[in-house]
């Protein structure tokens, strides 16, 4: 008992405090992540909290500070749970195509269910204006996708209005580009179509990149020739396809074309067709279940603190008192 | 409206500060405080500076605090708000406007030298949230300058005698207030930080990402939330409380004014 008590002193909440606040900002994240060091904290938090609760009758008559200490307590915990079952990651979806639940790069806590796999929605295009200095408005990306029924469902997303799929938000992001449709048609074999990513635009000038098309296809490295500029720096403008697209394309040890849409680059074992060009749109995917409850939690432990202080400041004037507490 | 009109309301409202914050020291240096001229002074400062902020919101389609212009400008109209509620209401309290009104003076002096051009509001700040979120750590900053001003009260006493500022409370009564307005400043902080995090979750698409301003915002609370406790725990006399209250003011001022000079977060704050 004697133990429990000594957990309960005010002396290790002033400690768990003042260590947060001396290692917070001051050890280089390189070294400890601040998320250590505040499970640190928030784990010793909360043996302090409970064993006050267990030794001490102070809260009885401060309920205001019970909700907001319990509240905190909470906190801690559900934030402890979200980062177990959490995931972020990244994709990039061409319009016209369907994200099919596999991200290109994801992070997720070790309880994370990999629930997105069954995600699946579809790009129908975005506009995005564009400010003098290319400063970028909002962005409007249009998805669908089917309900529990199998009937589709469209809407309209943006970098802060995130579409929402079994608790998964899709974001959009400044990260886009134009994408060349490309089928790549072996002989003897069936045809290979897709859409290849350039670099960002206009963050990179240079639309260059490199593939090879899947089932031992050719690698080719394609250029786009911007003959004008999409965007004009000087001038209020909108994210747009360039209206004639001009595509340079080298086969690796093989021949190099210049290409409008519909023309085809003959290979000794097949040919590549430039189909057209589209866009693509790189998207933000996070996911934490906690949310809400966080959310909630806080402002159930603010209303009681805000409580507390309005009680004891409204007891006694402050003019009327030499010492408070 | 031009620019040019509305920093003409601006500097006439940076002069009407000036004016009555010279007349209050210059009153309490030679035993002639005016509290009535001084608070009507600074209410019509405030009405004037209000009108410099709606042509500027006006004129460029959103709130004043995009740029270190905005930024500083609103932060001079929201901390002698918060102040001036509490000269209003708390009448005994109104010579510490001596010891507040210079911390004011060194952000309009900083404000002239800022470059006024407009600024471009980014699509992440279309939202209510954003509103919400700065006028709460205004508030919270505004309180604590509040207690900042008594605790410089108790601080000058104690380099100059106990005779000066003697219009006010006793440092007892002073440190309570102290107190108080940290408790306060405490409660809106975290109003802050959580009206912070919805619209990061807007935003970014998470709600905390540590970034530098989110992580010095979370260390100016704890180090609140290790002032309220240390207080009931070790009963520091005034001058220690009076200059915790300092340390917390300058902490959750850099947080403001510091931080984002330094950070390359999208979480810019005000550069």
């Amino acid at each position: 008992m004697r133990f429990v008590e000594r957990l309960a002193s005010l002396k290790w909440s002033v400690l768990v405090l003042a260590w947060l606040v001396l290692v917070l900002p001051l050890v280089p994240r390189a070294l400890i992540s601040p998320l250590v060091v505040l499970g640190i904290g928030g784990g010793l938090f909360l043996v302090n909290l409970l064993a006050f609760l267990w030794c001490s009758s102070f809260f009885r008559t401060r309920p205001g500070l019970l909700v907001f200490h319990a509240a905190l307590g909470l906190f801690l915990i559900l934030a402890g749970v979200g980062r177990l079952t959490w995931m972020e990651g990244n994709v990039e979806v061409a319009v016209g195509e369907w994200f099919e639940g596999v991200p290109m790069t994801m992070t997720q806590g070790p309880l994370h269910d990999g629930g997105i796999g069954q995600i699946r929605f579809l790009n129908e295009g975005f506009t995005i204006t564009y400010d003098v200095g290319l400063k970028r408005g909002p962005t409007r990306n249009r998805v669908a996708w089917r309900d529990g029924q199998g009937g589709m469902v469209r809407g309209v997303i943006g970098d802060d209005y995130p579409l929402v799929l079994r608790h998964y938000r899709f974001y959009t992001t400044s990260n886009k580009g134009f994408a060349p449709i490309l089928t790549w048609q072996p002989e003897g074999g069936q045809p290979v179509r897709a859409a290849f990513h350039l670099p960002s635009y206009p963050l990179f000038a240079d639309q260059t990149n490199t593939w090879s098309f899947p089932n031992q296809g050719p690698t080719i490295t394609a250029t786009l020739v911007l003959k004008e500029p999409v965007l004009d720096e000087s001038r209020p403008g909108q994210f747009r396809l360039p209206e004639q697209p001009t595509l340079k394309l080298a086969v690796r040890d093989g021949p190099e074309a210049q290409m409008q849409p519909g023309a085809r680059l003959a290979l000794p074992n097949g040919g590549v067709v430039f189909e057209g060009l589209t866009s693509w749109m790189g998207y933000r995917i996070h996911y934490d279940r906690t949310r809400s409850w966080l959310l909630a939690t806080l402002l159930v432990g603010v209303a009681g603190l805000g409580w507390h202080y309005r009680t004891r400041f409204q007891a006694r004037d402050w003019d009327q008192m030499e010492r408070g507490g | 409206m031009t620019l040019a009109h509305e920093q003409f309301v601006l500097w006439t409202a940076l002069a009407l500060y000036l004016a009555t914050g010279l007349l209050a020291i210059l009153g309490m240096i030679f035993g002639r405080f005016l509290p009535r001229l001084v608070g009507w002074g600074l209410a019509l400062g405030l009405i004037v500076h209000a009108g410099s902020l709606a042509v500027r919101w006006v004129r460029l389609g959103h709130g004043p605090f995009v740029n270190l212009y905005e930024i500083l400008s609103s932060n001079i109209f929201s901390f002698t708000l918060v102040f001036w509620l509490f000269y209003w209401r708390q009448s005994r309290l109104r010579p510490s406007v001596v010891v507040v009104i210079p911390v004011i003076f060194v952000l309009m002096g900083w404000l002239l030298w800022v470059n006024p051009a407009d600024s471009a509001f980014p699509p992440t700040y279309d939202t209510a949230w954003l509103y919400v979120h700065i006028g709460l750590g205004k508030v919270a900053l505004g309180l604590l300058l509040t207690g900042a001003g008594v605790a410089g009260v108790i601080v000058t006493r104690w380099l100059f005698g106990a005779q000066r500022l003697a219009l006010l409370p006793g440092d007892g009564a002073l440190d309570e207030f102290g107190y108080r307005c940290v408790a306060a400043a405490f409660v809106f902080h975290t109003l802050m930080l959580v009206a912070g995090a919805i619209w990061a979750q807007d935003a970014w698409g998470r709600f905390w990402a540590w970034d530098p301003l989110e992580t010095w915002s979370l260390h100016t609370w704890l180090l609140m939330a290790l002032f309220l406790h240390l207080r009931p725990l070790f009963h520091p006399p005034p001058l220690v409380g009076a200059v915790a209250i300092w340390i917390l003011f300058v902490a959750a001022f850099l947080v403001f004014f510091g931080v984002p000079f330094l950070s390359t977060a999208a979480h810019q704050g005000i550069v």
